[in-house]
C-alpha cells in the first residue's frame, strides 16, 4: 500500500495576504448581545444602627436628617431603633426616653453596604462626642471606630489604603429613611411600641 | 429519496439562496498515520437528482471536486471532517460551502436533557451520530449491526471482491447520503444558514488540523520510554507507594477502602455506595488528608497513565493524531479523544516534553492570555474588569482593588493566589465555602472577598446576572459568535454564569482555526485558550507575527476588546520541548528524571503489552 507509508503534512510557507480580508465575512456573523430584560436591585431593607467595629465607613455629606428623635431599644441581642415624629414627642411614656440624633446616610467597606446611623447630637458623653468627630472625618476619609474599654470611648481610626469611592444608593433620602424604619415610626399613640409601654394587652 | 427532495424544496427558504446542495459521504480505511485512504465516493445534488459514484481509482484521478464547488453551491456531509480530510487527502480543496447535519443537529438539541443523553442511557458520552439523529427525530435507522458488519469490511481490507465492492459502492455508500437527505430535511426550518456555514468553515479548520496532528519525539516515545514503561511504573510505585496500596503494578482498592475507614476519612462514594477512587477524587481529598498527596501524584502521574492510548496515536512519520471531536461539549469546544486513543496535551505535563518538530521546522504554542477574564470584561463593558484586563494581572489587580494590596506593590505571589479563585469563582457563582475551601482561609474572609468583588466589578455583576435571568426568560443562551444552548427547568444556573465565558472561548478558537487555516498557517493542534503551531524555521518569526496578529483580532470580535496573545513555547527541530522547557516549568523536572531513568539502564527492561 504506497499511499499508506509515511506522509508529511502540507507544511507552507504563509502568504502575504491580509488575514483581516478573511475576518471581514466573520464578523458579520457576530451577533449583539441583546439583554431586553431590565433587572433592578430593588433595596427591600435598611439597616440603622452604627457600624460594626470591623468595618470602615463614610458618610454622605448631605444627605442627614438633624434634630430627629429615636428611641433605642434591645431587643434580644440587637438594638433596635424607632423613629418618633416630632408631633408624639411630648407623649408621657415617649418623652423620658428620647434620644436627639442626627441620622446619617452611611457606606460602609467591603461590600458597599448601606445603612442609616442615629449619631447622638448631645455632647454628654466623650464617646458620643467621638461619634460624632467621626461622622465628620468619615464625610472624605473610610473610618473606623472600636470601642476602648479601658478609655470607655472610641478609638478612631482611617483606613490604610482603600483608594475607591463609596457608591451611593438611587433611592432619595425620604425613601430610605421610610424603608429603614418602617414600621418602627411612631406617628400616634395606637403604634404597638407605644401601646406596650402603656401596658395595654393587644 | 425522492419524498425528501420535494418537500425540501418548500422547507427551508435558505436553500434558495444555493444553486446546487451536493450531499457527500465518503467510505475509507486509515493508514498507519491514522490518515484517511478513501474508498469510494458517492455524491447526490438533491434538486435535480444527479448522482456521482467514484471507487478509489477515480477518485485519485481526480484534479478538482468531481461536483459543483461555485460560491453558490453546498456541500452536505454528515461529520464533515471526515469527509473533508478525505478531500485533503486527494490533494483536493475543501468545498467553499459546507453545510454539516452533524453540527446542526447538535445545534437543535444541545442542551436539552430531554432528548439527549437518550432516556435510559444517561451515562452515553458524545455527541449523536448518524444513527442516534435518525432516531432522535423519528426518522427511520438503519440497524446498528449492518453498519458494523460494514465497517468492518471497510476497514478490514486492502483490496475488495467486486461482491464486495458492489456492496459498499452501491448501495451502502448512498444510503448514508440518502439518510443524511432525509435528517437535513427535517432539521432545515431550524437552520441558521449564515452560522450553519460558519460551522462548516471550522469543520474545514478542523480536518486540516486533525491532518497535521502534533509532531512528536517518536523515536525515544515509542523506541524507549513504551518499552520500559511496566518497569517505570513499578519503580514509581516501589518508590512512592508510602500507603501499601499496590500489589506489584496493580492497585488494590480493598486496601484503600480500609484505610479510609481505619482513618475514618470524609469520602465521596458513588451512587453505588462504594468510595470514589477516581484520580481527580484522590487528588481533591489530598488537599484534606496530606498523608495522600504521594498516592495522588502517583496516580496522576504515572500509575495509571495509559501510555499505548498515547502510542497508539503516533504513526510512522512522527506525528500524533487523535480526533478533535469538534462541539462536543455543550458549551462548543472540542474534547479530543478517541477509543484507546489520549491526546497529548490532556496528559500530564511531563509526558508534553516528547513534541518535537520535524526536520527544518519549529513548533510553536501561542497562548490566549486570560482569555476568560478578557470575554467577561469585554462583553460586560465593566470598566474597571476591562482597565483591569488591559493594564496587566487581573488578579493581582483585583488584589490592590479589594485593598489586599497597595497600587504600587510589586506582585506578591502568595496574594495573588489567594485572588485567582475568587476572581475565577465568581465569573460562575462560587459560594464562600468553594472560596474557603480553594484558598484555605475562613468563610468570613470568603464572603468579605465576594463582596469586594462585588464592589469592584458592579457593572460586570449586573451584567452576568442579567444574562442569566434573560437566558431563563429566552429559555436559550448564545454566544457573541451564535453558538446556543438550549436552557431547561434542568439547567444550573452556574452553568448559566460561565456559558459566555466558554462558549465566547470556543468562539474565538473557532475564528483562529478558520482564518490561520485558510492563511495557510499550520496548527498542529488547539489546546482550550492556546495553539501549537508548526512554521519553517527560515520563516518562523512572520508566522508566529502572523498567527499573534490573527489571535488578537479573533479575541477582540468576540470579546470586543483586544485579548492579548503571548508565545509560550518555541522548539526548534533538532529539539524536543523537553530539551528547552524551563528547569522550574510544570512537568519539566518529571520529565528529565523519566529520562534519566529510562537512558541510565538502571531499570529492567521489561517488555510492554
Amino acid at each position: 500500500m504506497s499511499d499508506e507509508s509515511a506522509q508529511k503534512p502540507d507544511l507552507k510557507v504563509v502568504p502575504k495576504g491580509d488575514p483581516a480580508d478573511i475576518f471581514n465575512d466573520l464578523a458579520a456573523l457576530r451577533k449583539a448581545s441583546k439583554l431586553t430584560v431590565k433587572r433592578k436591585t430593588v433595596l427591600v431593607n435598611v439597616p440603622v444602627g452604627k457600624p460594626p467595629n470591623n468595618v470602615h465607613f463614610r458618610t454622605h455629606p448631605t444627605l442627614k436628617l438633624e434634630n430627629a428623635t429615636v428611641i433605642k431599644e434591645k431587643e434580644g441581642t440587637r438594638d433596635v431603633f424607632y423613629f418618633i415624629v416630632p408631633e408624639m414627642r411630648g407623649h408621657p411614656k415617649l418623652a423620658p426616653r428620647l434620644r436627639p440624633v442626627a441620622i446619617m446616610l452611611t457606606c460602609t467597606w467591603p461590600g458597599n453596604g448601606i445603612l442609616l446611623w442615629p449619631v447622638p447630637e448631645k455632647g454628654d458623653f466623650p464617646a458620643w462626642e467621638s461619634e460624632k468627630a467621626a461622622t465628620k472625618l468619615a464625610e472624605t476619609e473610610w473610618t473606623q471606630m472600636v470601642w476602648n474599654p479601658e478609655k470607655a470611648d472610641y478609638n478612631v481610626e482611617t483606613a490604610e489604603n482603600i483608594n475607591i469611592e463609596p457608591t451611593w444608593p438611587t433611592e432619595s433620602f425620604e425613601q430610605l429613611l421610610k424603608i429603614g424604619f418602617a414600621d418602627l415610626i411612631v406617628d400616634n399613640e395606637d403604634h404597638y411600641y407605644v401601646r406596650r409601654l402603656r401596658g395595654i394587652i393587644d | 429519496m425522492s419524498a425528501g427532495s420535494e418537500a425540501s424544496s418548500t422547507k427551508g427558504d435558505w436553500r434558495q439562496r444555493f444553486r446546487s446542495i451536493w450531499h457527500v459521504d465518503f467510505e475509507f480505511r486509515e493508514d498507519a498515520n491514522h490518515l484517511p485512504i478513501p474508498v469510494c465516493m458517492y455524491a447526490r445534488e438533491e434538486r435535480s437528482g444527479a448522482t456521482i459514484s467514484l471507487w478509489r481509482d477515480e477518485l485519485l484521478r481526480s484534479t478538482r471536486l468531481p461536483f459543483d464547488n461555485g460560491l453558490d453551491d453546498a456541500m452536505v456531509a454528515f461529520a464533515s471532517n471526515a469527509e473533508l480530510q478525505c478531500f485533503l487527502s486527494l490533494g483536493l480543496p475543501c468545498p467553499n460551502n459546507v453545510l454539516d447535519p452533524y453540527v446542526e443537529n447538535i445545534v437543535a438539541i444541545n442542551g436539552n436533557t430531554a432528548v439527549w443523553p437518550p432516556p435510559g442511557e444517561k451515562n452515553r458520552k458524545g455527541r449523536p451520530g448518524l444513527l442516534d439523529a435518525l432516531k432522535l427525530h423519528g426518522l427511520p435507522a438503519r440497524p446498528r449491526e449492518y453498519k458494523d458488519r460494514m465497517r468492518d469490511m471497510i476497514l478490514g481490507n486492502e483490496d475488495y471482491t467486486p461482491e464486495q465492492r458492489h456492496e459498499i459502492q452501491d448501495i451502502y455508500n448512498p444510503e448514508d447520503v440518502d439518510d443524511t437527505i432525509t435528517l437535513l430535511d427535517v432539521l432545515a426550518p431550524t437552520i441558521d444558514v449564515d452560522h450553519a456555514l460558519f460551522h462548516g468553515r471550522y469543520m474545514a479548520a478542523v480536518a486540516r488540523e486533525e491532518r497535521v496532528g502534533l509532531p512528536v519525539y517518536s523515536e525515544y516515545l515509542l523506541d524507549e520510554l513504551v518499552p520500559m514503561w511496566d518497569a517505570i511504573r513499578l519503580h514509581y510505585i516501589q518508590r512512592d507507594d508510602e500507603l501499601h496500596l499496590y500489589d506489584g503494578v496493580n492497585f488494590v482498592e480493598e486496601r484503600l477502602w480500609d484505610l479510609i475507614e481505619a482513618k475514618g476519612w470524609d469520602w465521596p462514594r458513588t451512587p453505588t455506595g462504594k468510595y470514589q477512587l477516581k484520580v481527580a477524587t484522590i487528588g481533591k481529598q489530598a488537599t484534606r488528608y496530606p498523608e495522600l498527596k504521594s498516592l495522588a501524584r502517583l496516580r496522576d502521574q504515572i500509575a495509571e497513565l495509559r501510555i499505548n492510548k498515547l502510542a497508539n496515536t503516533v504513526g510512522p512519520d512522527g506525528f500524533s493524531r487523535c480526533p478533535l471531536l469538534p462541539f462536543w461539549t455543550t458549551t462548543g469546544r472540542n474534547q479530543p479523544s478517541a477509543k484507546d486513543k489520549m491526546f497529548l496535551p490532556s496528559l500530564p505535563k511531563w509526558l508534553h516534553g516528547a513534541l518535537k518538530p520535524p526536520r527544518g521546522m519549529a513548533l510553536v504554542e501561542l497562548d490566549l492570555v486570560a482569555e476568560e477574564p478578557a470575554i467577561l470584561a469585554g462583553l460586560s463593558g465593566d470598566p474597571a474588569m476591562i482597565a483591569d484586563y488591559q493594564n496587566g494581572d487581573v488578579h493581582w489587580l483585583f488584589a490592590v482593588r479589594a485593598g489586599l494590596a497597595a497600587p504600587d506593590d510589586a506582585i506578591d505571589q502568595r496574594i495573588r493566589d489567594l485572588c485567582k479563585p475568587v476572581c475565577h469563582g465568581m465569573n460562575y457563582g462560587i459560594t464562600p465555602y468553594g472560596i474557603a475551601a480553594k484558598t484555605k482561609k475562613s468563610l468570613d474572609w470568603a464572603r468579605a472577598m465576594q463582596a469586594r468583588h462585588r464592589h469592584a466589578y458592579p457593572v460586570f455583576h449586573q451584567w452576568l446576572g442579567d444574562t442569566v435571568v434573560q437566558a431563563r426568560f429566552d429559555e436559550v443562551i448564545t454566544s457573541p459568535f451564535g453558538w446556543r444552548q438550549i436552557v431547561t427547568a434542568d439547567t444550573k444556573t452556574r452553568t448559566l454564569m460561565n456559558f459566555m465565558a466558554q462558549a465566547g472561548g470556543s468562539d474565538v478558537m473557532r475564528l483562529v482555526s478558520i482564518v490561520a487555516t485558510e492563511c495557510g498557517i499550520t496548527i498542529a493542534a488547539p489546546v482550550h485558550d492556546a495553539f501549537w503551531i508548526l512554521a519553517p524555521l527560515d520563516d518562523l518569526d512572520a508566522t508566529v507575527a502572523r498567527m499573534t496578529e490573527i489571535m488578537t483580532e479573533a479575541g477582540r470580535l468576540v470579546a470586543g476588546i483586544p485579548i492579548r496573545v503571548k508565545v509560550a513555547a518555541v522548539v526548534r527541530w533538532p529539539q524536543c520541548l523537553g530539551d528547552v522547557r524551563a528547569p522550574d516549568a510544570k512537568g519539566q523536572a518529571m520529565w528529565c528524571e523519566v529520562r534519566d531513568l529510562v537512558r541510565n539502564g538502571d531499570l529492567q527492561k521489561v517488555s510492554h503489552g
